[in-house]
C-alpha cells in the first residue's frame, strides 16, 4: 500500500463499500442491510465484479471475483477479506 | 462528383489476415441487403499489422472501401479509430473497434432505418460471439481459429448470413432489453461523433482498454440523444487472440480490469446504460417505443 491507496482497515472498508454500493443503486445508506446478500437491494454480479476492479484501485490490492461470489454482502465480504488476511486491524 | 455515401463504417484492424477478409465480405453489397455500391462507404484502418490488408484482396466485393495503414506506435486501437472518424464522409458512421466482427446481413440498412427516426441517435447493436459458448470460456476449452472455421463450413456462410446467430452465443446481460455497456458497431450521426470528440485518448491499453464502454457511455449520456437498440441483427466475433475474448482472464476477470482501467483513466466507476431506449426490429420496420 503507499499514500495514494485508502487505509485497508476493517472500518474503512466497510464504510467504503456502503456509500458505494448506495451511490450504485437504491437502498438507504442508514441502515444499510450489511447482513443482506448483494442481489436482495439489486446489486447483481455484473455490479459486484465492477466494484471489486475500483476496490482494487482505492485499496491498492488484488481481489479474486471469487471472493465476492463466496460471500456476496458487505458483512460476508469484509470477514473474506480479513480472512485472506487483505485487511490490517 | 461522386455523391456522398450515405453511411460510413469505420473498421480497425490488428493482425487479422484471416478475419478481415470475411468482415469486410459481411459489410459488402454482395452480402447486406438493401446496400448497393455506393451507400456505405468503408474505411478500414490498418494499426500496423505486421502483414497489413491490401486493398487488391477485396476487389471483387463491390466495396467503397478506403484503405489506410497507420505505424503501430500504441497497443490501443484508440488513435486509429479517431483517425478513421476523420476519413470517414457520410452523415451517419458506425464503427467497428474490432475487425474480427463479421455483421448479419440486414444490419447496415437497419442502422439506417433506425438512425432515420432520429436527429441524435445513438443506435447500438448486439454482441455476439461465434460459437456455443462466449469465447472468454471456450477460448480455454480448446475452440480455436479451425473450430470456428468448421463452425462456419457447417452453415454454410455466407450462404444465409442469418444463421449465423445458430451458432453463436450471445454477449449480453440480462437480454435484448438489459443493461448495455457497449456496442462492437455503434452507429452517430457525424456531428454526434465530432461533438463527442470521438474516443478518448486517455484510453490506451491493450484493445483500447475500455475506450468503447466510455465512448458508448458519452453518447448515451449526451443531451437530446436517442438510443436505438436494432433487433434481429447482431454483429459476431471472431476468435483472434484479441485482448478480451482470447485473454489469460476469462469472464469476471475480464470484467473487473476493465473496471479498473475504467477507473483508473476516468475517477468513476464503470456504469452500464440501464436505459432501453427504443427497439426497431430489422425484419419488420417496427419500432417500439416503450411505455
Amino acid at each position: 500500500m503507499n499514500e495514494l491507496h485508502r487505509s485497508r482497515d476493517r472500518n474503512t472498508v466497510r464504510a467504503w463499500l456502503i456509500k458505494y454500493i448506495t451511490e450504485a443503486v437504491d437502498v438507504p445508506a442508514t441502515p444499510f442491510p450489511t447482513g443482506e446478500t448483494f442481489d436482495a437491494y439489486g446489486f447483481d454480479s455484473t455490479e459486484t465484479v465492477i466494484m471489486a476492479g475500483v476496490m482494487e484501485e482505492e485499496f491498492g490490492i488484488e481481489l479474486e471475483p471469487a471472493l465476492f461470489f463466496e460471500n456476496p454482502s458487505v458483512d460476508g465480504l469484509v470477514e473474506s477479506l480479513a480472512k485472506a488476511g487483505l485487511l490490517t486491524e | 462528383m461522386a455523391a456522398l455515401p450515405e453511411i460510413s463504417i469505420v473498421v480497425i484492424a490488428y493482425d487479422m489476415a484471416r478475419e478481415i477478409p470475411r468482415t469486410l465480405l459481411s459489410l459488402s453489397p454482395r452480402y447486406q441487403h438493401n446496400c448497393p455500391t455506393g451507400r456505405c462507404q468503408i474505411v478500414l484502418v490498418d494499426n500496423g499489422s505486421r502483414s497489413p490488408p491490401q486493398q487488391a484482396q477485396f476487389a471483387d466485393l463491390g466495396l467503397d472501401l478506403a484503405l489506410y495503414h497507420l505505424p503501430k506506435t500504441s497497443d490501443s486501437p484508440v488513435e486509429a479509430l479517431n483517425f478513421g472518424l476523420s476519413k470517414a464522409t457520410a452523415p451517419l458512421i458506425g464503427v467497428w473497434i474490432d475487425g474480427a466482427r463479421m455483421a448479419s446481413p440486414g444490419l447496415v440498412d437497419a442502422c439506417a432505418r433506425a438512425a432515420a427516426l432520429h436527429p441524435r441517435s445513438v443506435v447500438a447493436t448486439y454482441n455476439y460471439h461465434l460459437g456455443h459458448e462466449l469465447q472468454y470460456f471456450s477460448a480455454h476449452k480448446g475452440y480455436n481459429a479451425d473450430a470456428e472455421d468448421k463452425l462456419l463450413e457447417s452453415i454454410a456462410w455466407p450462404e444465409d448470413g442469418y444463421r449465423l446467430f445458430d451458432i453463436s452465443s450471445p454477449d449480453m446481460i440480462g437480454g435484448p432489453t438489459g443493461r448495455m455497456w457497449e456496442s462492437n458497431a455503434i452507429f452517430l450521426p457525424q456531428s454526434l461523433w465530432r461533438e463527442l470528440g470521438g474516443y478518448d485518448r486517455r484510453f490506451i491499453g491493450p484493445g483500447g482498454g475500455s475506450a468503447n464502454h466510455d465512448l458508448f457511455l458519452r453518447a448515451c449520456g449526451s443531451p437530446g440523444v436517442q438510443l436505438i437498440r436494432i433487433q434481429g441483427e447482431a454483429t459476431f466475433h471472431q476468435i483472434h487472440g484479441g485482448v478480451s475474448t482470447g485473454a489469460r482472464f476469462p469472464g469476471a476477470d475480464i470484467l473487473k480490469l476493465t473496471s479498473r482501467d475504467y477507473y483508473r483513466r476516468t475517477g468513476r466507476p464503470l456504469k452500464m446504460v440501464h436505459e432501453i431506449g427504443w427497439l426497431y426490429d430489422s425484419r419488420t420496420g417496427n419500432i417500439d417505443r416503450g411505455g
